[in-house]
C-alpha cells in the first residue's frame, strides 16, 4: 500500500524534526502492523523462530517505511515508538488471555529459582505493566529505561542516545529499576 | 513521613519521592561494597532513619526474576503459548519445556536419527552474542563433557540452531531431592545416608577431574525412578556466569566480585565473592545432608541479605538434627559446615571417611565410586525414558551415527515391491496393477520397521535379484499380479526370500471389484505382519486404513498417477481427475493431497499464488487424516518456495517421520536444507534417498556434497553416475558446476551447451546454461536470458540472484541503462514484497544484495549479503564469480563475508567427514581410481 508507507515516513521525518503531533498520529497506524505482526509471529508459529522485540519492530519499520528516504536516526526513535507499542501488545495479549482461564486473579510471583510454571506468566507481565506505570510516575527516566530496553530490546547505548544520557546513566537506571520492578512485583497484592 | 507500607506502594505517600534520590544513592553505594557490610554501612548512612533502612535493604535484597532477566522473547512466548518446540539445533529438535532453572530454560529434545532424547539448557542470548564468553563456555563445556560417572548428569555438547545455543544434557527421570524434601520432609537415616555417599562419589570424582560444581543444592540433585542419584548443572555455573565486569546483570554483584550460587547453600567465602573451590563443595554437601536428615535447609533469612548474613556469621544449629542421628553422621555434618576453610574438611575424600564411622578403613577411591548402590524411595516418580551416555563431542559429534546402515538400520530389512502384473484382457485396466503396486508401497513405506525401495530401485537389476539381494541388501521383494475381468477381479500376491528365493507368504484373491481396496490394504497388512510380527498396534490400524470405499474415486485417482507433474497440461489435467474423485469421496485425504501437491508444483514454474492454494488444501487434507505424510510433504515442499524456512523444516520432518522410506520427502527436505545452509543434513537426507533408491539418485546425493564443496568425493560420484548413465542430464548438469567450481570454466560452457542443446525442452537445462554464461560473464550470456527472463521471475537453482536481475546486470553491460534500472527494480520490488511477507530465506537476500550492487551502493549490498549469510546462504564459490559483485572484490567487507561462508563450509564439511556422510564404499562400492 504505497500511500499508507508514505504517511508513515513523512510522519517520521516530521516528528524527527521535532513535530509532536506527528507522533500522535504515527502511533496508531505503527501499532496496528506492530500488533498484527507480533500476533502473527508470536501466536502462530510453534516456537520456530526465537521471537525478539527488535526484530519484531525492524519488521514492522521495513513494512511500513519506504526505506530510501528514511535516515538512520529516525530508525532509533521509530524504535522508541516500537518498544512503547510493543508494551501495549504483549500486555493486551496478557490480559486477554489471563481473563480467558478459569480463576485468573493476580498471582504472588515466587522468588524461588525452582520451576517457575507457565500460568502464572500473564499475571506476571500485567503486574509488570502496572508496576512500570507506577514507576514511571515517580521517576519517568527509569521507566522509560525499562521499556526501551525491555520491551524494545535496545542495548544500553541505544537507549542512552535516544534519552540523550550517558550509557552509564542507563545503566544504573537500569539497575535500580529493575530491582524495584521486582520487589513491587512481588509485594502483597492489595486491593488490586 | 514515610513507612514501610507506603515504600511499596509509592504511589500512595508523597512523602517517599523526597527520598528517591536518597534510596538510589545509597542502593549504589551499598552495592559497592560486600553484601555482610550492607547492614552496617546502610545503619550508619541512614542513621536515625530505619524506614529509609529497610527501604534501601529490601530493593538490595531483590534478586532478578527469570521475567526480567529473560526479557521479551521468553515472555511472548509465554503469553501466547508459543513454545519454543518443535526448533532444531543440531541434530535434535525440541520436545517440551521441561524447566525453568536458575539461568535458562530445559526442554526436552530427541535426535530423531539416534531415537533417543535429551534435555537442552538453551544459553543466555547475551553469553552467545558474547564471542568471548562463548568461547570461555565452549573450553569449559569441553572439560565437563569429558566428565562420565554414574551419579554426575553428562553434558554431551553444545548445539546451535535457528539463532539459539544450548548445553545438550543427559535428560534424567526422576524427581528432584528438593521435590522429594518438599512432599515428604525429611528423609530416614539409611536414605540420606544412601544418596550422601552417591553424592560424595560424584563429587569425588569432578574434584578428580579438577572440576567443582559450585552450586550444589538440592535442586541440582535428582534420584531416578531406580534409586539412582545424578548431580546435575555440574559447573555450569562457571559456563553462564556473568563476568565482574558487567555490573549490570547479577543483582548481587559488588564492587568485590560476581557473587555466584544459591544463597541457602553458599559457603561464607562465595558469600563473600571469593573464588569456589573443592572446599565450596563440600560446605554445600554438609548443607544437602542437613537438610535431607530434617527437612530444613540449614541457614535461611528473609532476604537474600539475610540469609548471607547467617551463612557467614549464624551457628548452624546441629541441634535440629534428629537425636537418633549417630555421632559420626553429626560430626561429618559439622566437619562440612566449618566457615573457616581451613578447619572444614578437606575434599570429599575426608567427608567419605568422616561418613563411614572415621574408623573403618577407608575404602579405596575406585571402589567407592563404583558403590553407586541404588536407593529406593517411597514416592510416585515421573514416568519418562532414560537415555545411554553418548560419545564425547567437538570433532566426535556424532560419531556414534555412521553413513553406512548402522547395526540398528540393518535390522531394519529393505524390502522392495515389485510391479505387480497386470493379467486383464482389457488394457485399460493395466492402471489397477500400477496402483496396487504403488499404494502398497506407498503403505508399507510407513513402517517404521522396514525400509522400502523406492519404485526405480530395481531398474538396474531386471530379475537378476540375487544380485539386488547382494548390492543393495535386499532382504524380500513383494511379487503379484492382478486381473480384471468384468466385475471381478483377482489379485495374487506374494513375499518372496531374496536371497533364497523361498516364498515367505502367498495369497489369492478373488473379489467383485469394488472390494479391491479391501485387498489391497490386507496385503499391506499380511507383509507387514510377516516381516515384522511385532508391529505396535497404531502402525497396524495405520495399514487397515483404505484410502477410500469408492472406487470409482480411486480410479481416477490412479488415472491421475500416471500424469507428470511438471508437464503443465498434464498436472492441469491431473488435478482435474482428483477433484472428481473428491466430488465423489471428500474424505479421500490422500487424493485432496496429492492434488495440493500438483497446486503447489504450478507454483514452481507457474504463478506463485498457487502455492498457497495448494498448501489450503494440504491442510485440508491433513484435517480429514493427521496422520498423512503426503499432506506434510506438500506442506514442507510448498513453505520451502516460499521461503519459509522453519515451517518447512517442521512439515518435512514430520513427512520423514511418518513415511521413513518415501522418496519424495527425503529429496525435497535435503533441497530445502540445501537452501537453508545446512549441508551435512542436507547430504545425510541424499544418502538416505540414495540408498533406498537402489543407489540410482544420485542428484540428491551429489547436490549437497558439491555444496559442501567435497570437490574429490563429488568427480567421484559423478564419474560413476556418468558411467551408469551416460545421458542422464542432471549428472552433466552437475559435472559443470563442478568444472567451473574448480575454476575450469571454458569446460563447463562446452559441457553446458551440449546437455542444452541435445534435450532442448529441458527447462532445468536452460537455466542451467544460462547459469554458467552469467558466472563466466560470457558474451552470449544475453540473449539466454533475454529468453529466461520472461519466463521466471524467481530465483532459481543454486539460489543465486534471478534471471531477471541477470539480465538487467547483462543489459547495464551493453549500455542499455533506462530498461536495466527498470527490471533491476522490478526484481527488487519482488524480492521486497516476498521479504515482508515472511520469506526468510537466503536466495531473497542475495537478491536484494545484488541489486544494490548494481546500483552501486555497496554498503547496501554487504549489508544484504551478510544477511544473507546469516539466512544460511554459503554458495561462496559462485559469489566470487558473480559479475554482478565484481565491484565489490577488494573490499574488506566482502573478503570477509565470503570468507566466513568459507569457514562455516569448511566446518560443516569436517563435520560431515567425521559422521561418516563422505565415505563412498557404501555407495558405489569400492573406489574406482580416479
Amino acid at each position: 500500500m504505497p500511500g499508507h508507507r508514505d504517511d508513515v515516513t513523512t510522519l517520521l521525518r516530521a516528528w524527527g524534526e521535532g513535530d509532536e503531533q506527528a507522533l500522535h498520529q504515527l502511533m496508531p497506524l505503527v501499532e496496528r502492523e506492530l500488533n498484527r505482526i507480533a500476533r502473527a509471529c508470536l501466536a502462530g508459529e510453534a516456537g520456530n523462530r526465537s521471537v525478539s522485540a527488535t526484530a519484531l519492530v525492524n519488521e514492522a519499520f521495513l513494512r511500513l517505511v519506504q526505506i530510501e528516504r528514511i535516515d538512520w536516526q529516525d530508525r532509533a526513535h521509530f524504535l522508541s515508538i516500537g518498544a512503547r507499542l510493543m508494551r501495549r501488545v504483549l500486555v493486551d495479549l496478557a490480559r486477554a488471555r489471563r481473563s480467558e482461564k478459569r480463576g485468573g486473579e493476580a498471582v504472588r510471583v515466587s522468588l524461588d529459582e525452582a520451576m517457575l510454571p507457565g500460568s502464572t506468566r500473564d499475571a506476571d507481565v500485567v503486574r509488570l505493566d502496572e508496576a512500570l506505570d507506577a514507576l514511571a510516575q515517580v521517576d519517568p527516566r527509569k521507566g522509560r529505561v525499562i521499556e526501551l530496553r525491555f520491551f524494545g530490546g535496545l542495548s544500553a547505548e541505544e537507549t542512552a542516545a535516544v534519552l540523550d544520557v550517558s550509557t552509564k546513566t542507563v545503566i544504573r537506571d537500569w539497575t535500580f529499576a529493575k530491582a524495584w520492578l521486582q520487589r513491587e512485583m512481588t509485594a502483597e497484592v492489595r486491593g488490586r | 513521613m514515610s513507612t514501610p507500607d507506603s515504600a511499596r506502594d509509592p504511589a500512595a505517600s508523597p512523602g517517599v519521592e523526597k527520598d528517591w534520590g536518597r534510596v538510589e544513592q545509597l542502593f549504589h553505594e551499598a552495592r559497592e561494597r560486600p553484601p555482610d557490610q550492607w547492614s552496617a554501612f546502610l545503619a550508619q548512612a541512614c542513621d536515625g532513619d530505619p524506614a529509609l533502612q529497610h527501604d534501601v535493604e529490601s530493593l538490595l535484597a531483590q534478586q532478578e526474576g527469570s521475567l526480567l532477566r529473560d526479557g521479551v522473547q521468553a515472555l511472548a512466548r509465554q503469553i501466547t503459548g508459543a513454545s519454543r518446540e518443535g526448533t532444531r539445533l543440531g541434530p535434535y529438535v525440541l520436545g517440551p519445556l521441561i524447566g525453568e532453572g536458575g539461568m535458562g530454560e530445559v526442554y526436552r529434545a530427541r535426535d530423531a536419527r539416534l531415537d533417543r532424547e535429551v534435555a537442552i539448557k538453551i544459553l543466555p542470548s547475551d553469553l552467545v552474542d558474547d564471542p568471548d564468553r562463548l568461547r570461555r563456555s565452549e573450553r569449559e563445556a569441553r572439560v565437563l563433557a569429558s566428565l562420565s560417572h554414574p551419579n554426575i548428569g553428562a553434558l554431551f555438547g553444545l548445539e546451535e540452531g535457528d539463532g539459539l545455543t544450548g548445553l545438550v544434557l543427559e535428560l534424567v527421570p526422576g524427581l528432584t531431592l528438593q521435590q522429594h524434601l518438599a512432599t515428604r520432609g525429611p528423609l530416614t537415616l539409611d536414605e540420606a545416608l544412601g544418596i550422601a555417599r552417591q553424592i560424595a562419589g560424584a563429587l569425588e570424582a569432578a574434584h578428580q577431574h579438577g572440576i567443582v560444581h559450585r552450586d550444589l543444592k538440592p535442586a541440582n540433585i535428582t534420584i531416578t525412578p531406580d534409586g539412582l542419584v545424578k548431580v546435575l548443572d555440574f559447573g555450569l555455573a562457571r559456563i553462564e556466569a556473568t563476568e565482574a565486569a558487567d555490573p549490570e546483570r547479577a543483582v548481587l554483584v559488588t564492587g568485590q566480585g560476581t557473587i555466584l550460587g544459591t544463597p541457602a547453600y553458599m559457603s561464607p567465602e562465595q558469600a563473600r565473592g571469593q573464588a569456589a573451590d573443592r572446599r565450596t563443595d563440600v560446605w554445600a554437601f554438609g548443607a544437602v545432608l542437613f537438610e535431607m536428615l530434617t527437612g530444613q535447609r540449614v541457614f535461611q533469612g528473609d532476604s537474600v541479605a539475610d540469609t548471607l548474613a547467617a551463612v557467614i556469621h549464624s551457628d548452624p544449629g546441629l541441634d535440629r538434627l534428629p537425636t537418633s542421628t549417630p555421632a559420626h553422621v553429626r560430626a561429618t555434618v559439622d566437619r562440612c559446615l566449618r566457615k573457616d576453610v581451613r578447619d572444614r574438611a578437606r575434599d570429599m575424600a575426608d567427608v567419605r571417611i568422616a561418613l563411614d564411622g572415621g574408623f573403618a578403613p577407608a575404602p579405596a577411591a575406585a571402589e567407592a565410586r563404583s558403590r553407586a548402590t541404588p536407593v529406593r524411595l517411597a514416592v510416585a516418580t515421573l514416568l519418562v525414558l532414560s537415555i545411554a551416555a553418548a560419545a564425547g563431542w567437538l570433532g566426535q559429534r556424532d560419531a556414534a551415527v555412521p553413513a553406512q546402515p548402522s547395526a540398528a538400520e540393518q535390522n531394519r530389512p529393505l524390502i522392495a515391491v515389485r510391479p505387480f502384473r497386470s493379467l486383464s484382457t482389457d488394457p485399460q485396466q493395466g492402471y489397477f496393477a500400477a496402483g496396487m503396486t504403488e499404494e502398497i508401497r506407498g503403505q508399507l513405506s510407513q513402517v517404521p520397521a522396514l525400509r522400502i525401495l523406492s519404485g526405480t530401485g530395481l531398474d538396474g537389476y531386471a530379475d537378476d535379484l540375487p544380485r539386488a539381494a547382494r548390492e543393495l541388501g535386499l532382504r524380500s521383494y513383494v511379487d503379484g499380479s492382478v486381473r480384471v475381468e468384468g466385475s471381478r477381479v483377482r489379485v495374487s500376491a506374494e513375499l518372496v526370500d531374496a536371497r533364497t528365493r523361498e516364498s515367505l507368504w502367498r495369497q489369492q484373491y478373488e473379489r467383485e471389484l469394488a472390494g479391491v481396496l479391501a485387498v489391497q490394504s490386507d496385503i499391506a497388512q499380511q507383509i507387514a505382519r510377516a516381516l515384522e510380527p511385532n508391529l505396535p498396534d497404531a502402525q497396524r490400524a495405520r495399514l487397515a486404513k483404505q484410502p477410500t470405499d469408492n472406487l470409482e474415486a480411486y480410479t481416477l485417482f490412479l488415472r491421475s498417477r500416471d500424469l507428470q507433474n511438471s508437464n503443465r497440461p498434464q498436472n492441469l489435467e491431473a488435478i482435474g481427475l482428483l477433484k472428481k474423485a473428491l466430488a465423489l469421496d471428500p474424505k479421500f485425504a490422500e487424493a485432496q493431497a496429492r492434488s495440493a501437491y500438483r497446486l503447489v508444483f504450478m507454483g514452481y514454474y507457474d504463478d506463485p499464488s498457487w502455492i498457497d492454494k495448494g498448501i489450503a488444501e494440504a491442510e485440508a487434507a491433513l484435517r480429514i487424516d493427521p496422520g498423512l505424510p503426503a499432506g506434510y510433504f506438500t506442506l514442507g515442499t510448498a513453505y520451502a518456495m516460499k521461503g519459509q524456512g522453519a515451517r518447512s523444516r517442521q512439515a518435512f520432518l514430520r513427512a520423514v517421520e511418518l513415511d521413513p522410506s518415501g522418496p519424495g520427502p527425503l529429496s525435497n527436505f535435503s533441497l530445502a536444507e540445501m537452501q537453508y545452509g545446512r549441508l551435512d543434513e542436507a547430504i545425510y537426507l541424499g544418502r538416505r534417498g540414495f540408498m533406498l533408491s537402489g543407489k540410482r539418485g544420485f542428484y540428491h546425493l551429489v547436490t549437497p556434497i558439491l555444496s559442501i564443496r567435497a570437490d574429490a568425493e563429488s568427480r567421484i560420484l559423478l564419474e560413476e553416475a556418468e558411467r551408469r548413465a551416460p545421458t542422464a542430464a542432471r549428472v552433466q548438469m552437475m559435472f559443470g558446476m563442478l568444472e567451473l567450481l574448480e575454476g575450469s570454466g571454458d569446460k563447463a560452457l562446452v559441457r553446458s551447451k551440449s546437455i542444452a542443446e541435445r534435450q532442448p525442452n529441458n527447462l532445468e537445462m536452460s537455466f542451467h546454461r544460462a547459469d554458467i554464461l552469467y558466472l563466466t560473464d560470457h558474451p552470449d550470456l544475453e540473449p539466454v536470458l533475454a529468453a529466461l527472463a520472461e519466463r521466471s521471475p524467481t530465483n532459481h537453482l543454486w539460489g543465486g540472484e534471478s534471471m531477471r536481475l541477470r539480465y538487467a546486470y547483462a543489459l547495464q553491460k551493453r549500455g542499455e541503462s533506462a530498461r536495466s534500472k527498470v527490471l533491476a527494480a522490478d526484481a527488487e520490488r519482488y524480492a521486497r514484497e516476498r521479504i515482508a511477507a515472511g520469506d526468510d530465506s537466503p536466495e531473497q537476500r542475495v537478491e536484494l544484495a545484488a541489486a544494490a550492487a548494481l546500483r552501486g551502493e555497496a554498503d547496501a549490498a554487504l549489508e544484504w549479503l551478510e544477511r544473507a549469510f546469516e539466512a544460511g546462504y554459503r554458495d561462496y564459490g559462485f559469489l566470487e564469480r558473480d559479475p554482478i559483485f565484481r565491484p565489490l572484490g577488494s573490499d574488506a567487507r566482502f573478503v570477509r563475508v565470503l570468507d566466513r561462508m568459507r569457514r562455516d563450509v569448511e566446518a560443516q564439511r569436517e563435520r560431515a567427514r567425521t559422521r561418516g556422510l563422505l565415505e563412498l564404499k557404501s555407495l558405489i562400492g569400492p573406489e574406482p581410481q580416479s
